[in-house]
């Protein structure tokens, strides 16, 4: 049965409403008529009859609703601050299966960005039958006033046609450092993703560092983070894409609720800081996959709220995969090379000149010796080699932090 | 049963205010509040001799909600004697109180409390500003432009901030000053 309608609206036609950005109201009430009103952090679009809510305490609110299925919820756009009233009949509880999976991913979002992913638990998914939608315009509504201009997303249409170019930029690309500026720079040049960052895992696949950033106050190229930690980590632990639209309501929430298990005397995993653009409130991270491996994350962040839906979600993974596997190739080719050259040069490296000098290095510790005398060994002697080594092949006296991050031989930490 | 200064701080501020009701058919309907003042012994008429007044920190707790006109629905289920619940929440630390008790019965809201209502969302919008980045051309939006008065009589205070100790009764007293028993509501 379609709910009761105010103003031909649709369920679907409150999809901002569904991200969380405002935090929604609920009433409800127990058997003997007592009233109950809380906040929650979000309600779910099921389908066009109904919501879920998340239910991670076997709080008042459930109480109520076991004794009386009926409640009435607040919603909010956070674009126009049209806010709307839902009478909802609880109809089943979800304990699994691709429903309770989307809202764990939330709650997981939530938890990743609190450092709470230990405490954070989703019960159920609780479905509700909405009954009744309505409109519950403020003054400004009743004037008449113009409602607040929303920016709408690309047309699908010319999003292929940019993101075609996209990928004509990227196989133009002729080593890893253009390839990873032309991703971040036409991203924001032909996608409007004004804020984005590529990270790549690192050889032992428990890290990414940040390779590539565009419109972010500090480049922070070579920043780390763990696998796991964060909304962008998280991508990358589950090689699925996080989407957050509230992530000022999300850390401001997940601080409260931390704060409560502190007073409990539960200490939680340390914070997590919001990722890097100040005022951020939207991100996708994607995760970059080549062969089935996970090779990095992109990750696009805005200020605005629920900037991003799963068109922007499927857009950026096709993005993601094009560098993952141009990636994937360049290293590759790098490790062919490297074979090449272990083959055909000895250990020791001659340079001839007025005042030549042998350096050997030893792969087995990454020792180098100048004319015989020890000078340095580890990862360190492992960079002082791969730079002679680099001189010598192609001449060059200027080298990128990022190309040693990627040089399998170096076996950075 | 009183609140204490902190909760009393916390009701009264531009807090988010939302409140739930319940219709004669068991259904419940949520709103929202657009400014709370929690009333002393003297202002609801009680025997001043009995020292509630006096008590710095504490209220005798009856409080004045404020609720947008429109809402006739509301207003029904909030005659004399009907149940209701108040939950005050601070934008900035998302920290909450329930008050939960019974209507007086709702009067029509005149100049002053429309001023009143825009001393409390200067103070709620400004938080959201804050805090959330919404630009209060947008926040405004909400804000009604006609109002009612509720007068509730509470009778039980909870922790509404969230976490797993949310629905907590939080101790308070009862008219002679005891301290209430807590409880799980």
């Amino acid at each position: 049965m379609r709910p009761t309608i105010d103003g031909g609206l649709r369920l679907s036609d409150l999809r901002r409403c569904f991200r969380g950005a405002v935090p929604a109201v609920i009433a409800t009430c127990s058997a003997d008529g007592t009233p109950n009103v809380t906040y929650l952090s979000s309600v779910h679009l099921v389908d066009d009859e109904r919501v879920a809510l998340s239910n991670q305490y076997f709080s008042k609110t459930s109480r109520n609703l076991a004794e009386n299925p009926r409640a009435s919820v607040l919603l909010i756009d956070p674009l126009t601050y049209d806010e709307y009233r839902l009478d909802l009949v609880f109809e089943r509880t979800e304990r699994r299966g691709p429903l309770f999976d989307s809202l764990r991913e939330e709650l997981d979002a939530v938890a990743a960005l609190s450092g709470m992913q230990d405490v954070f638990r989703l019960r159920a998914a609780d479905v509700y039958r909405v009954t009744r939608l309505e409109s519950v315009p403020g003054a400004a509504a009743r004037r008449g006033d113009p409602r607040p201009t929303v920016v709408e997303p690309m047309d699908a249409a010319t999003a292929a046609t940019r993101l075609a170019q996209l990928a004509g930029r990227l196989g133009r690309a002729a080593d890893l450092d253009v390839l990873v500026g032309a991703t971040v720079a036409g991203l924001a040049e032909l996608l409007d993703y004004d804020h984005s960052l590529l990270a790549l895992c690192d050889e032992s696949g428990d890290r990414l560092y940040v390779i590539a950033s565009h419109g972010y106050p500090a480049q922070g190229v070579g920043a780390e983070f763990a696998v796991g930690e964060g909304p962008i980590g998280l991508a990358a632990q589950r090689a699925a894409p996080v989407r957050a639209g509230a992530l000022q309501q999300m850390s401001k929430y997940g601080r409260s609720v931390r704060r409560s298990y502190e007073e409990g005397g539960v200490d939680p995993e340390r914070e997590i800081p919001v990722p890097s653009l100040p005022g951020g409130q939207s991100l996708v991270a994607v995760p970059a996959r080549s062969m089935g491996q996970l090779v990095g994350v992109l990750a696009v962040e805005s200020t605005e709220p629920v900037a991003y839906d799963e068109a922007d979600q499927d857009l950026l993974g096709v993005v993601a995969t094009l560098v993952a596997n141009a990636v994937e190739a360049d290293r590759a080719r790098e490790r062919d090379a490297d074979q090449v050259s272990r083959r055909a040069t000895p250990v020791a490296s001659e340079v001839v000149g007025a005042a030549c000098t042998t350096v050997r290095c030893f792969a087995q510790d990454g020792s180098v010796f100048l004319d015989g005398d020890y000078l340095i060994k580890g990862v360190a002697g492992r960079i002082l080699w791969s730079l002679l080594r680099s001189h010598e092949a192609e001449g060059r006296v200027e080298f990128t932090n990022r190309e040693l991050r990627l040089d399998d031989t170096i076996g950075l930490p | 049963m009183v609140l204490d200064a902190q909760t009393t701080a916390l009701v009264q501020a531009g807090s988010a205010l939302i409140v739930g009701t319940v219709d004669d058919r068991s259904r419940p309907r949520a709103c929202r509040g657009w400014g709370l003042d929690v009333l002393a012994a003297a202002e609801r008429g009680d025997d001043a001799d009995r020292g509630h007044a006096t008590r710095e920190a504490a209220r005798v707790c009856t409080v004045r909600l404020l609720l947008d006109a429109h809402d006739e629905a509301t207003q029904a289920n909030l005659v004399a004697g009907r149940a209701v619940a108040i939950t005050a929440a601070d934008v900035r630390t998302l920290r909450s109180v329930q008050l939960k008790g019974v209507s007086l019965g709702v009067t029509p809201g005149g100049r002053p409390e429309l001023e009143r209502m825009r001393r409390f969302a200067e103070a709620f919008y400004a938080d959201i500003e804050d805090t959330d980045g919404t630009p209060r051309e947008i926040l405004e939006r909400l804000t009604p432009d006609a109002l009612v008065v509720v007068c509730v009589a509470v009778t039980e205070v909870f922790d509404q901030t969230p976490g797993p100790a949310a629905g907590r009764c939080l101790p308070g007293a009862d008219d002679d000053g005891r301290r209430a028993a807590v409880d799980e509501p």
